[in-house]
C-alpha cells in the first residue's frame, strides 16, 4: 500500500492556521485533501470553520495531540483511511495542531509509529507566525520557539498589518531555524505552490544583521555543519548517538544530507526529531552536483564550536580504532 | 584532539546542561577542574596514549575512571556535575517493509 503525504500545520494560538487551511482547501491543488483538526478545550470551533466535506475531516477534541494523544493520531489516520476505502477520494492529509502543541512528539510519532508510517509520509511541517504578535509570542512562550525550531517552512501571516516589522521578525525566526524557508502571506493569501513546492521562491529577503540579533529568551540555536570529506557510517551513528545522549530533550531537530565514505553514489538523508531518528534514506544523486555533507542541528544552547569539536573527536576515535 | 576542542567540549557541554558549575582550564594541558563555587566537583583530562586518546574523569571523593571515547567521558562528567539530569537515549526507528523504496 502506498503512503499519502501528511503535512503538519502548527503555530501559536491565533496565528492563522485555520485560515491557512481554509485557503488551501479552496485552491484546486488541494481539492483532494483530508484534514485532521486537533482542538483543545471544551468548545471546539476550528472544525466548524474549515469547509471540508464530512468524509474528509476528522476532529480530535479529546485533548492536545502533543500531550498524550499520540494513539489518537493513529486512530484518526485509520478513520480517514476507512473513509477512503469507503469512497472518499483524497490524496493528501493536513494535520492542524492546537496552538499550544509541541510539534516534536507529533513528528516523532509520524516518524516512528509503524502503523502511521504504513499509511502516511511526513511531507513537511509548516508553522504560522503572526506578524503582529509573533515577536511577543516568541518572547513569552517557549512552545512557540519550539514550533519555529521544528518548521520546514515558516509562514508569517497578517504581514499586511505590520509590513515594517516583517523583515525583523523573519530575521529572528531565521536565528531560531536557519534551514527553514520563510514566506509570508498578504491578506491571508499564499499560493499552495509556495508552501509545498518551491523552497527558494517567495522567500522574504532578510537583511544582514549589523549586530547579533539576540533575544534573551532565544536559547534555541541553529547550527550548520558543512564538510567536503565523507564521514564513515559508524562516525555518523556515534555522532547522532552522542547528540541524543548529551543533549537529551534539548536536542530538537537534526536534518540534512551526509556524504558517507561507504556510499559514494549519493548522500544519506538524516532526519531526527529530538532523540528519534528515521532510518537513513539515500538520494540517487548529489543535489546540484555538490558532494558534501550539509547538516542542520537545532537545539537549546547548542554551540557551533561544540558540535564541530564533538564530530571531530568522534572521527578521530573511529580513525584510531581502524588503525589498530 | 586539539586543546581548543577539549575546552569547547567541556565548556559547551556544561552550557547545554545549564550546569551550576564552571570549568577552570589549566593553561598548558588538556585538563580542567569543574568548580561549584570554590568546591571542585571533578577533574577531567585528556591525553594521548599508545591506545589513542584517553579521557580521565575524577569526581570529588571517588575513584578516577578512564574512557576511550568522548561520549562515556561526558556521561561520567554528567554524573559528577549534574546527576539529576537524565541521560538521553537515541532511538533509531527500524526499517520496515513499507520503507523499501528509496532506502536500503
Amino acid at each position: 500500500m502506498s503512503t499519502l503525504p501528511l503535512s503538519v500545520i502548527t503555530g501559536f494560538l491565533g496565528s492563522g492556521k485555520t485560515t491557512l487551511i481554509r485557503r488551501l482547501l479552496a485552491s484546486p491543488e488541494f481539492a483532494r485533501t483530508a484534514v485532521i483538526v486537533n482542538e483543545f478545550g471544551d468548545i471546539a470551533l476550528d472544525h466548524e470553520l474549515i469547509e471540508a466535506s464530512e468524509e474528509d475531516l476528522v476532529e480530535l477534541s479529546t485533548g492536545c495531540l502533543c500531550c498524550a494523544m499520540r494513539g489518537d493520531l493513529a486512530a484518526a489516520v485509520q478513520r480517514l483511511f476507512a473513509k477512503r476505502a469507503a469512497g472518499a477520494s483524497f490524496e493528501r492529509i493536513l494535520l492542524e495542531t492546537t496552538g499550544l502543541a509541541d510539534p516534536a512528539p507529533i513528528v516523532q510519532s509520524l516518524l516512528a509509529d509503524a502503523g502511521l508510517r504504513a499509511r502516511v509520509t511526513l511531507e513537511r511541517v509548516i508553522v504560522t507566525v503572526d506578524a503582529a504578535t509573533g515577536d511577543a509570542t516568541l518572547d513569552a512562550h517557549d512552545v512557540s520557539r519550539k514550533q519555529a525550531a521544528l518548521a520546514d517552512l515558516l509562514l508569517i501571516t497578517k504581514s499586511d498589518l505590520v509590513p515594517a516589522g516583517v523583515a525583523e521578525l523573519a530575521q529572528r525566526l531565521q536565528g531560531l531555524n536557519r534551514e527553514a524557508g520563510i514566506v509570508h502571506s498578504v491578506n491571508g493569501d499564499v499560493a499552495a505552490a509556495t508552501l509545498f513546492h518551491a523552497r527558494s521562491a517567495h522567500r522574504i529577503p532578510i537583511p544582514a544583521a549589523t549586530h547579533p540579533h539576540a533575544h534573551a529568551h532565544d536559547d534555541i540555536t541553529s547550527v550548520s555543519l558543512e564538510r567536503e570529506q565523507p564521514l564513515h557510517a559508524v562516525s555518523l551513528t556515534l555522532f547522532l548517538q552522542a547528540l541524543a545522549e548529551i543533549c537529551g530533550p534539548d536536542l530538537l531537530r537534526v536534518k540534512g544530507i551526509v556524504a558517507l565514505a561507504e556510499h559514494p553514489d549519493g548522500p544519506a538523508v538524516v532526519h531526527g526529531v529530538q532523540h528519534v531518528f528515521h532510518p537513513l534514506r539515500w538520494l540517487a544523486g548529489w543535489p546540484a552536483g555538490q558532494r558534501r555533507t550539509r547538516l542542520v542541528l537545532i537545539g537549546r544552547r547548542l554551540r557551533q564550536g561544540w558540535v564541530e569539536a564533538l564530530l571531530a573527536s568522534i572521527e578521530e576515535e573511529v580513525r584510531t580504532a581502524a588503525r589498530q | 584532539m586539539s586543546p581548543e576542542h577539549f575546552r569547547e567540549l567541556v565548556a559547551g557541554t556544561l552550557a547545554i546542561w545549564q550546569a551550576d558549575a564552571r570549568a577552570c582550564f589549566d593553561d598548558d594541558t588538556m585538563r580542567c577542574r569543574i568548580l561549584r563555587g570554590e568546591f571542585t566537583l571533578a577533574v577531567i583530562g585528556y591525553e594521548v596514549t599508545a591506545l589513542g586518546g584517553v579521557w580521565r574523569i575524577a569526581p570529588a571523593g571517588r575513584t578516577a575512571r578512564t574512557h576511550l571515547s568522548v561520549v562515556p567521558a561526558l556521561a561520567g562528567l554528567r554524573e559528577a556535575v549534574c546527576p539529576q539530569r537524565a541521560r538521553g537515549r537515541v532511538m533509531f526507528v527500524p526499517e520496515s517493509d513499507h520503507d523499501g523504496a528509496g532506502s536500503r
